[in-house]
């Protein structure tokens, strides 16, 4: 049987619709544990809040029993969402990040060599093409050599993001709302 | 003045995330092309010897 260009497992079609695949397995794994987690660090900044609110001898039951259903929503939610946490988005990442890492590197491979092809049909003597390739393996060598500082410069400048607080804060801010009666 | 200071920080890393990410793009192409011409140089070299 015939085997056609697209259908091939082997050919870049396939290489890209395995791209496509991971990319979107990642970004949905991702978005799905970003909201479980904002869920929860906002029933848990507004548990925070509660406790808080209840400090001292005299206990308030409105608030107590308030935490205890706030904190059963939670329960519940995250039971729903269980399968979700299981995954990790980071290593889902880590595979699409590889995925596409390989494929450029045959795109960039095959750009060269493009060029490369040109370059001797211009070049007069073997002597010439090779001197060429010589200067080009030094260069790349030295812009090697700059990348890896210039990452390591911006590895140790950008820190994870930090937008949980923020999450927490505003469930402490509507209980706060709900408790004083603004709402 | 803390504020201040967490504004810069969060200002400098803004401006510094892209360039993270065309630098891998960039090592990526280079460690590429550097395969391609040792490959070359290689093949060369064994020809010669």
């Amino acid at each position: 049987m015939l085997i056609t260009h697209s259908q091939d497992p082997n050919s870049e079609n396939a290489d890209i619709s395995d791209l496509m695949d991971k990319m979107t397995a990642a970004r949905n794994a991702f978005f799905d544990r970003k909201r479980i987690r904002a869920y929860e660090v906002f029933f848990q900044g507004a548990l925070a809040y509660l406790t808080t609110f209840n400090e001292g001898d005299t206990k308030s039951d409105f608030v107590e029993q308030l935490q205890r259903q706030m904190q059963g929503m939670l329960d519940l939610y995250l039971g729903e969402n269980k399968l979700q946490i299981k995954v990790n988005p980071n290593s889902l990442y880590l595979s699409f990040k590889d995925k596409q890492d390989r494929l450029s590197r045959k795109v960039y491979r095959l750009e060269l060599l493009t060029n490369l092809s040109h370059k001797l049909k211009v070049n007069n003597t073997p002597e010439t093409f090779f001197a060429y390739l010589q200067e080009m393996n030094i260069e790349l060598d030295a812009t090697a050599v700059r990348l890896d500082k210039a990452l390591a410069f911006t590895k140790s400048n950008v820190e994870p993001e930090q937008d949980e607080a923020a999450f927490a804060k505003l469930g402490a801010k509507i209980v706060h709302r709900i408790v004083s009666g603004q709402f | 003045m803390e504020g201040n200071a967490r504004d810069r920080a969060v200002l400098k890393e803004r401006m510094i995330r892209p360039f993270n990410r065309i630098y891998q793009n960039l090592l990526v192409r280079v460690t590429a092309q550097r395969e391609v011409i040792t490959t070359l140089l290689s093949k060369k070299q064994s020809l010669l010897d």
